[in-house]
């Protein structure tokens, strides 16, 4: 059971990781719009950039 | 031959300049040819896919109508859109903000976004505008965020490009509100995030602790889980609750009670007793419940807080019916300038030239003209402005031009006060939330009265003084109105999630419950139970079946050079065919005469025929003239060669779904009423068609408004409407809404908005509306229940704060669970 006395805080630890990360993806907006970026997945990407052509597939 | 040889060249030449025939892309050096010389395709995809449409005949067809779509959906450039002073000093200042070095971030609020599409157009577009770094479309609000270099200054470029194709920018006002607002909301995410983390692993101490109650566990692992559970307590406790502390102490100050009060109370007692109960090292602790009940409060918050928002910004796109810029005449004589909008000051002699809208209130010192006050009265039809006379911004001069001086700018105008006017009664609460805030209040002293008396009974009574702080506490924590806080914003926003998904916009919970309770409907004619534009319904031969066809192949082939609606009716009836129209002369209000292919063609009213010397035979005008009122329609007559052929009938035919939604709305207990601008004639006949007794014809707008409040006295009332002069009528009813492909002055009027076409989605709105209002009273009513069980049962002494952990879930969840169930 003394285990426990290490593996607790490890826990805790890990949880503070998960809810920084959390607070950082707020403070960057990434909840700020939930409708679009469902959407925006759809799109093809950006035509390369010339002199990068991929091949022409019809 | 040597002569020829050339001119084949020039043709294959001429084939290969125009790409592939099938997709248009530019060919490689060995294109592939096709059966005929100037059949080149890029590849062997496209050659195979032409030669399938010309096999099944469709060739010329499929690639006529792809040419046409190309044209019909050319970008119409739009005059009006001068965005110069985007790149002013002033714009600069009052509508971007600065990142780094050169590096500047403006927000815009678009017109016309609907989808997808939208998003990847308005994106790609653009990005592909120089100095423009990136570009984010926000689908839910319209709102267009790019991040641009500000050396090459873009803006103007990008607000033509973007208005060219029908996506008119508008630029957000001062960006400080909106950050403001961000903050606020990152930070209730925060909160709900640290409360949701530190309960999630406060509960799993608290499940280690119950299960081994009556076992003994080691001394120094139960001190590792209570005082793991206060450590963990302490953030959700001093930061995420902090918004209820602040607000229960807001209402005490202020002599009110409401929700945040028994909440705050049993947040405080629970804690600081189990934080006593820790520190001793025995007796009840209640980390975990109140942990949880934090997180689930947030949740409701966060809901609530959402729905404000979208209202707000509703309220706020309003402004994007001023100008940006303004013509400022800055000495007499010379050529006005364009400024900035936040750069006009009062006093400043501005001109507002025809079509434009007018920035600021002022008054007329030069000019006259006719101003189209819509936005602001629902007026539809212009006002006469002169010399003195005051006009307002966001009205717009429709003919002449008018040089005013300005008197109130910016957030003085009286646009801006009628904006603000429609924020605050959309953030207004719902009456059924205040409902559940007024129990709040009695409960919160029926609560302290009962957890007084817990303690004074079991402490003197019983003489049990353990007992007597155990009960009396989990009376306080239990007793947190969690359910009840949770159940009304959960029930309400589900409803109107719900809507949104077909298509339905209701503007609030307010709005919601209004509609729920509609007791009669008024419905706008033209447009809302009609299609709006006029179709053929009906078509009378006159002659033998050969004439006929005849007859009106030729009339639609002439009409479709011209613009008027009937003839825009009569050549979409009729499937084209090519015919060559030799002559083509048009008399306004009576008619057309065409030349095709070699006959003489008429089509128009009676008195334009028998100008023309056609012989009109009475039998036959009669049973035209029965036909006609019959239909509630326009006749057309067509005469080919000085002989009648063929009377098509025009009208605004009644939507499909309306008779069928009209009948779910009656039975669903509500009256149904006609409110047109629109002649006797045609309203009589919809009316009569969707069996609807009650039609009231001929109202202006400002009847139509004025009829409805003095109804709305009587009874709540809803009005359906799409146009312009709906706007007012939609604001003066109980309820307005504004039905698919209205105006936008009807979209903001409106407290609930229908994005599908037809009359079956306002059915679906009230019915919504009703199981949703439904749903928050049966989830009150169960969390009551809930709460009075568990309080007596704590009053008792039988909760401990297992039975705490597992109640307060059960309750808050089958509230939740009840409330999403629609």
């Amino acid at each position: 059971m003394t285990a426990l006395y290490f593996l607790i805080p490890l826990a805790l630890l890990f949880a503070a990781g998960a809810l920084a990360v959390f607070i950082v993806s707020v403070r960057k907006g990434q909840f700020d719009d939930l409708d679009t970026p469902p959407v925006r997945i759809l799109f093809d990407d950006p035509p390369a950039p010339p002199g990068k052509e991929t091949s022409h597939v019809p | 031959m040597n002569a020829a040889a050339p001119a084949a060249v020039s043709i294959r030449e001429a084939a290969q300049a125009k790409g592939c025939v099938h997709c248009g892309e530019s060919l490689p050096a060995e294109p592939i040819q096709g059966a005929a010389e100037t059949e080149l395709f890029c590849c062997r995809g496209c050659s195979i896919a032409f030669e399938i449409l010309k096999g099944a005949g469709l060739a010329s067809g499929y690639y006529d109508l792809r040419r046409r779509l190309r044209e019909k959906g050319r970008p119409v450039g739009e005059a009006s859109g001068n965005f110069a002073h985007f790149d002013d000093k002033a714009f600069e200042e009052h509508h971007t903000k600065s990142l780094s070095g050169e590096k500047r971030a403006a927000e815009f609020y678009l017109e016309g976004v609907h989808c997808a599409a939208c998003v990847w157009v308005v994106e790609r577009l653009s990005q592909q505008a120089d100095g423009i770094l990136s570009a984010r479309l926000d689908l839910g609000r319209s709102h267009l965020q790019v991040i641009y270099d500000a050396a090459s200054k873009p803006l103007a470029r990008l607000a033509g490009l973007l208005s060219s194709i029908g996506y008119r920018p508008h630029p957000l006002g001062s960006t400080g509100q909106q950050e403001a607002e961000r903050k606020e909301r990152h930070a209730l995410l925060i909160r709900l995030g640290v409360a949701g983390a530190c309960a999630g692993n406060i509960m799993l101490f608290a499940a280690a602790l119950y299960s081994a109650e009556g076992e003994r566990l080691s001394a120094a692992m139960e001190g590792l889980f209570t005082w793991g559970s206060f450590l963990l307590s302490l953030p959700v406790i001093f930061y995420s609750a902090r918004p209820f502390f602040r607000s229960a102490w807001g209402g005490l100050k202020a002599g009110t009670l409401h929700m945040d009060v028994p909440v705050s109370l049993g947040l405080s007692i629970g804690f600081l007793s189990s934080t006593i109960n820790t520190i001793r090292g025995e007796g009840a602790i209640w980390f975990d419940t109140l942990a949880g009940l934090v997180f689930l409060l947030l949740v409701g918050r966060l809901l609530l807080d959402t729905g404000r928002r979208k209202a707000a910004e509703a309220s706020r796109s309003l402004f994007s019916y001023l100008p940006t810029s303004a013509l400022r005449i800055e000495s007499p004589g010379t050529a006005p300038r364009q400024i900035a909008l936040e750069s006009v000051l009062a006093g400043d002699l501005l001109f507002v030239p025809t079509g434009d809208p007018i920035p600021v209130d002022g008054v007329v010192v030069e000019g006259h003209s006719h101003v189209s006050e819509a936005l602001l009265t629902g007026e539809s039809a212009p006002v006469p402005r002169g010399l003195g006379e005051a006009v307002f911004a966001g009205t717009s001069v429709t003919g002449g031009s008018l040089t005013i001086r300005a008197e109130q700018t910016g957030e003085k105008t009286r646009l801006s006060r009628l904006s603000k006017l429609v924020e605050e009664s959309a953030a207004r609460r719902a009456p059924i939330v205040a409902q559940a805030d007024r129990i709040a209040a009695w409960f919160v002293g029926a609560v302290l009265l009962i957890a007084s008396a817990t303690f004074a009974g079991w402490y003197f009574f019983a003489g049990d003084p353990e007992t007597a702080l155990r009960a009396s506490t989990a009376v306080l924590v239990v007793s947190c109105l969690c359910a009840l806080g949770l159940a009304t914003p959960f029930s309400l926003a589900a409803a109107i999630g719900k809507a949104s998904r077909l298509g339905i916009l209701i503007k609030g919970p307010e709005a919601l419950e209004r509609l729920a309770k509609v007791q009669k409907l008024y419905l706008d004619k033209t447009g809302t139970l009609t299609e709006g534009r006029p179709q053929v319904v009906e078509r009378l031969s006159l002659s033998s079946e050969e004439e006929t066809q005849e007859a009106l192949a030729l009339a639609a082939a002439a009409e479709r050079h011209s613009t008027h609606p009937l003839a825009r009716a009569i050549s979409e009836f009729i499937p084209p065919q090519t015919l060559r129209v030799e002559e083509f002369h048009q008399e306004p209000g009576r008619g057309i005469r065409a030349r095709v292919r070699d006959k003489t063609v008429l089509a128009g009213n009676a008195a334009w025929l028998a100008s023309q010397n056609v012989d009109l035979p009475l039998v036959r005008i009669d049973d035209v003239r029965a036909f006609e009122e019959k239909l509630a329609a326009s006749t057309v007559l067509i005469a080919v060669e000085g002989h009648l052929r063929a009377a098509l009938f025009v009208a605004d035919r009644l939507r499909q779904d309306a008779a069928d939604a009209l009948k779910e709305i009656r039975d669903a207990g509500i009256e149904v009423a006609i409110l047109s601008g629109d002649a006797e004639g045609p309203v009589k006949a919809a009316a009569r068609e969707l069996g609807i007794g009650e039609f009231h014809s001929g109202f202006s707008p400002e009847q139509k408004a004025a009829f409805l409040s003095s109804q709305e006295k009587t009874r709540l009332c809803g009005m359906a409407g799409d146009g312009v002069n709906d706007a007012a009528a939609l604001a003066a009813a109980g309820v307005g809404i504004a039905v698919h492909g209205g105006s936008e002055a009807a979209f903001q009027a409106a407290d609930v908005a229908t994005a599908k076409s037809g009359v079956l989605p306002l059915a679906q709105a009230i019915f919504i509306a009703r199981k949703g209002l439904g749903r928050a009273r049966t989830a009150i009513a169960l969390s009551l229940t809930y709460n009075t069980v568990v309080t007596s049962l704590a009053a008792m002494g039988f909760v401990t704060p297992l039975w705490a952990a597992i109640l307060m879930p059960i309750s808050s969840l089958s509230v939740i669970a009840l409330a999403l169930k629609q």
